[in-house]
């Protein structure tokens, strides 16, 4: 599978559950993808009881975009998920999504550099993991369309 | 060392755009004047499961700001917070308190 480019990043429609607690951050990569990549958009909860929320009632959803629309049920091509929630870990999201097959990408964010949580969180069964670390705003858009443009991880 | 400079950390960090910098910087200071209460209340009351999560946020904003010597003290903090070690985590929290508070921070 090839990377889509930057033309197709920044101008395809993408939905994006972000779940991220730090005020400053949730600005940062909102901002940031406001500015790279208008076709995001965001919906920003901070817990990981929030997340799950959110995504019942995505899984109650219908299928038709339409009618889902209608009912202001929420659709979302991805979840974008902080590690290191206040009560608990995105791989507790990462669970949900994976034991209910919802179709969904997830990618894993975490200022941990190290190798063994980025592996870690991609046995688990996470699209992608991103350090959050150096630039890893200007690839947020690239690694959110990549994941989301092949089949969810088992 | 010499922490990097605003340039180096906007065109590093934030692919040169010093809007999206300057506008985080903004929020991070906000936030931290909130973050230092907060450790102060959490140390006064050894709670060391608010100062860890403090010290983890604030170790990842810090160290996107460049401010490095900051950052290695908020890992410290929330280190020395996951290990239970009150006095460590309250003495290192004094000095990132410190860090925080400096005029002119973030």
């Amino acid at each position: 599978m090839t990377a889509p480019t930057e033309a197709v990043a920044a101008n395809s429609p993408l939905n994006v559950l972000y779940v991220e607690d730090y005020p400053p951050c949730v600005a940062l990569v909102r901002h940031a993808l406001g500015r790279r990549a208008p076709g995001i958009r965001l919906e920003a909860v901070a817990t990981v009881a929030e997340a799950i929320e959110r995504l019942t009632r995505f899984e109650g959803s219908p299928h038709d975009p339409p009618r889902a629309a209608a009912l202001q049920t929420p659709r979302f091509d991805a979840v974008l998920t902080d590690l290191n929630l206040p009560d608990g870990s995105g791989l507790d999201i990462l669970a949900h999504v994976r034991a209910r097959r919802l179709p969904l990408a997830v990618v894993v964010m975490s200022s941990s550099t190290e190798d063994d949580i980025a592996a870690g969180a991609l046995r688990a069964g996470a699209d992608a993991y991103l350090a959050k670390r150096d630039d890893y705003l200007l690839r947020l858009p690239q690694v959110l369309y990549a994941a989301t443009a092949r089949p969810p991880a088992e | 060392m010499a922490e990097p400079g605003v340039a180096a950390v906007v065109a590093a960090r934030f692919g040169g755009d010093a809007a999206l910098y300057h506008a985080f910087a903004a929020a991070c200071a906000e936030q931290f004047a909130l973050d230092v209460v907060a450790g102060r209340a959490a140390c006064a009351a050894g709670d060391l499961a608010v100062l860890r999560r403090l010290a983890h946020n604030l170790k990842s904003a810090l160290s996107l700001l460049g401010r490095d010597a900051a950052s290695s003290l908020a890992a410290q903090v929330e280190a020395q917070a996951a290990t239970g070690d009150a006095d460590s985590a309250g003495l290192s929290w004094r000095a990132l308190d410190t860090a925080l508070s400096a005029p002119g921070a973030p």
